[in-house]
């Protein structure tokens, strides 16, 4: 591929990206352009209407059904989703929306002054200049006073865009969810608090001073120096409490959301494009955008105050709730009663009353603003999830999981076989057909029904497709074949594997040959006598029958640097080799390009089978337990109790044969353990 | 073994996805980079997707492969609005809504170079190397033979080529 091809392919996502961007910052979509086109297409059928209107005039939403009505809810709000098609994740910072940017963490540090509270923090010298923050008013939980469980600090727990960071009683911090940042990678350090942004996240160490990961393309995540009381991650700024009470922001400063005013805050909170704080004297200022009026807030005195996506909720003294700015979806209706934390999110709020339970509102299209019963110490809104600490200190959230599709769901039953693509399963059953689920967007879920009375007898899945040998030992693969990874040599072979978009197969004369996309010489595979293939993601490596290994194509990440030695398997990840050796010990090399997620330190001991996925490995030990290494992401490496007789890595779930035939998987979601002091 | 039965998916979602929401939730943002790419603009992008969503709502029972089908209404409504615009048209309009500024420098010549291809070019350019479509399926799409998309490309690269490199 030329290097003009090269910079296409890597260069017009962020074209999209950056157009899309752009426009998300302006106040109004600028609809028609001043053009009018109004016509309808005619070609083949399938096509739609095509009529934009003029400016002013409202589109033609109300034309759409009730059925469409999600989408109005969705796209009122302005947001775009994040999309993960199952490829990797590249920028989408597409909207503007903070959502999440739950603000929660300060708000929540709201009740106790930062100062002080932070006081309580370690050590910081910094005398506070003033007392600020000591004047600090009421706590809302101290106001209700209903001693049923009392809401844990602020701070630790915090959502963001979609994603969520919680402190842990041994003070480290755990994110989990969408990483498209390194959002999630949280240092490990002494935190006090943790902030999530849109992309990034902030957190606040033992030592007073703040860090942040994650998306910085704004300067968001590069935090001032110095000692802070307290911080909060919006969009694409930051802002932090001072101990002398002063605020002071870092990122994005296109809306002055990042130009905080002068005087006292005892806490700060950063919205999508605004920022409200609070005063020593219990009265609220806000800053930054105002088009829905997200940075008007009331008069009057409150004990905590958080920023949404483009609104505002605040607590009062007397544990009522007021919220203001953007009420398209019903998020600033806050409803009756006593609260002791509240948690504005993308488009939806959530609160933590008195007697424990929390109660959300605003949109639900994801089911964020549907809290589950039982009572809870702390909640976090964010852009389309919410979750909450339970009483026992475990997470549990609702709403918007940013990737399930259904990938780690199998379906009941004896297998004889499994495979794991990026977004994808399946599974082979004994009477020769197969069954996928999860993502199907190109159609990789859907194996052809074997009309012709024919039969499979193994498989393998790639990206977003899947190839399987038939019993006649021919080929068939389905699914994405736009670099012709669906689209099979003839002839038999003994055996299959394929690759992120291509694939490889050994001939019965024992020799390789790999098809679908060859940008790096993957597909040209090497001459030789091989008793195996593995096709990763952008090379491939074979198993000669000698026990030596050979490999072919992209060589940037030290993929084919193989070592020295015999070995009795090979897999390869989608930057990374591994290879069992005849001592059963397992050797892992190649980085991939960005971040090392310690996909190549295999673990010691023994293993009988290998499994490379996209950042991270599986191994299957002797005594049939798996043991998973690498990115671990909130759960893809933590293989459930065996025994198990396989194990298949995708992107971010793992799947293993139990001894029973059934298959169990597994993948990233809500950490388990415990969370806060 | 056998069993068989009982062996569809738990959460077995209808054509693939959870619904229309789910669909939604998945693709919005993909075949919004897509369109915003095919006519630059991504106002009118938004409106295509929205008009391409709403057929497919439509259509829901009915459509086997719904992604598949929303892809194909994007690329023809965009198809659809160049085949009714000058690139002069198209050209002013999406420096109306996005100033270079607006946009990272390094992406500025790349923006004006697609900008400068013809449509067809464009839409050759983009459906082959942003959306991976094979020759054939792109030929389909612009209503040509795939020797001429070659064609297409082969030109709009020579062009990319001058302005680029």
């Amino acid at each position: 591929m030329s290097t003009l091809e090269e910079r296409l392919r890597r260069d017009m996502p962020r074209l999209a990206d950056a157009l899309l961007d752009a426009r998300a910052r302006e106040p109004e979509g600028i609809a028609g352009i001043g053009e009018r086109f109004t016509e309808s297409t005619a070609d083949d059928g399938l096509l739609v209407d095509i009529s934009i209107d003029e400016p002013g005039e409202k589109k033609r939403w109300p034309v759409l059904a009730a059925a469409a009505a999600i989408v109005l809810v969705v796209v009122a709000g302005a947001l775009l989703l994040d999309a993960f098609d199952g490829t990797e994740v590249t920028t989408l910072n597409l909207v503007a929306d903070e959502s999440g940017t739950s603000t929660d963490p300060d708000d929540a540090a709201v009740p106790q002054a930062p100062p002080e509270s932070e006081a309580s923090v370690p050590e910081v010298d910094s005398g506070p200049q003033e007392p600020s923050g000591t004047a600090i008013p009421q706590t809302g939980a101290a106001v209700t006073g209903v001693p049923v469980p009392a809401p844990l600090e602020p701070g630790v727990l915090s959502s963001g865009g979609e994603h969520t960071c919680g402190v842990r009683s041994d003070g480290t911090v755990e994110c989990w969810g969408l990483n498209s940042h390194g959002q999630t990678e949280a240092p490990e350090a002494a935190f006090v608090t943790v902030s999530g942004g849109r992309l990034h996240s902030c957190g606040l160490l033992t030592d007073g001073t703040v860090i942040c990961w994650g998306d910085n393309r704004y300067g968001q995540s590069d935090a001032l120096t110095g000692e802070f009381a307290s911080v909060t991650a919006g969009d694409r700024h930051s802002c932090g409490v001072r101990f002398d009470g002063s605020v002071a922001c870092w990122g994005e400063n296109r809306s002055r959301q990042a130009a905080g005013p002068d005087g006292q805050f005892s806490l700060v909170s950063a919205g999508g494009f605004h920022t409200c704080g609070l005063r020593p004297d219990g009265s609220v200022a806000c800053w930054g955008d105002n088009d829905s009026g997200q940075a008007e807030a009331p008069d009057g005195q409150f004990s905590l105050v958080s920023a949404g996506g483009f609104h505002t909720c605040g607590l009062r003294p007397d544990g009522s709730v007021a919220c203001w700015g953007d009420n398209d979806s019903g998020q600033a209706e806050a409803p009756d009663g006593q609260f002791s934390l509240v948690s504005a999110g993308g488009f939806h709020t959530c609160g933590l009353r008195t007697d424990g339970t929390v109660t959300c509102w605003g949109d639900n299209s994801f089911g964020g603003a549907r809290a589950p019963g039982g009572q809870f110490l702390a909640v976090t809104a964010g852009r389309f999830h919410a979750c909450g600490v339970r009483v026992d200190r475990t997470v549990e959230c609702w709403g918007w999981d940013w990737r399930d599709l259904g990938e780690a769901d199998p379906p009941s039953g004896q297998f004889a076989a499994v495979a794991a693509g990026a977004g994808h399963t399946c599974g082979l059953r004994s009477d020769n057909t197969i069954a996928c689920w999860g993502d199907n967007a190109n159609g990789q879920s859907d194996p052809p029904r074997g009309d012709l009375g024919e039969g499979f007898s193994a498989l393998s899945a790639g990206d977003a497709h899947t190839c399987a040998l038939r019993t006649d030992n021919t080929v068939a693969c389905w699914g994405e074949g736009g670099e012709g990874q669906s689209y099979p040599l003839d002839g038999q072979f003994k055996s299959v594997d394929a690759g992120s978009n291509h694939n490889c197969g050994v001939r019965f004369d024992s020799t390789v040959e790999c098809w679908g996309n060859n940008s790096d010489g993957q597909a040209d595979a090497s001459e030789g006598l091989f008793a195996s293939v593995a096709a990763g993601g952008f090379h491939s490596c074979g198993l000669q029958v000698d026990g030596g290994v050979a490999c072919w194509g992209s060589t940037g990440s030290g993929q084919l640097d193989t070592p020295e030695g015999v070995f009795r398997s090979i897999a390869a990840g989608r930057w990374h080799t591994c290879g069992l050796h005849t001592d059963g010990t397992v050797s892992c090399w190649g980085d991939r390009p960005y971040g090392d997620y310690g996909e190549t330190g295999a673990p010691d001991g023994q293993f009988l089978d290998i499994t490379a996925g996209d950042t991270h490995n599986c191994g299957l030990r002797v005594d049939g337990g798996v043991a998973c290494w690498g990115y671990d992401d909130g759960g893809r490496t933590r293989a459930p109790q065996g025994p198990f007789t396989s194990v298949v890595a995708g992107d971010f779930h793992t799947c293993g044969l139990r001894a029973d035939s059934t298959v169990a998987c597994w993948r990233a979601t809500e950490p388990e353990g415990r969370f806060g002091p | 073994m056998g069993d068989g039965s009982g062996s569809e998916p738990a959460r077995a979602p209808v054509n693939g996805y959870d619904g229309f929401e789910g669909l939604f939730a998945a693709k919005r943002v993909p075949m919004l980079r897509l369109a915003t790419l095919l006519v630059g603009s991504p106002a009118i992008a938004e409106e295509v997707v929205q008009d391409a969503f709403s057929a497919v709502n439509e259509r829901w029972e009915t459509v086997e492969r719904p992604a598949a089908y929303l892809k194909t209404s994007v690329v023809n409504g965009c198809a659809g609005i160049l085949r009714r615009r000058t690139i002069e048209q198209r050209y002013r309009a999406a420096r109306v809504e996005v100033a270079d500024s607006d946009i990272p420098e390094q992406l500025i010549d790349l923006r004006s170079a697609l900008d400068r291809l013809s449509d067809r070019q464009r839409l050759a350019v983009v459906l082959r190397y942003f959306a991976d479509l094979p020759d054939d399926q792109i030929a389909e799409a612009l209503g040509v033979r795939p020797a001429t998309v070659r064609s297409l490309v082969h030109r709009a690269l020579a062009a990319l080529r001058k302005e680029l490199e």
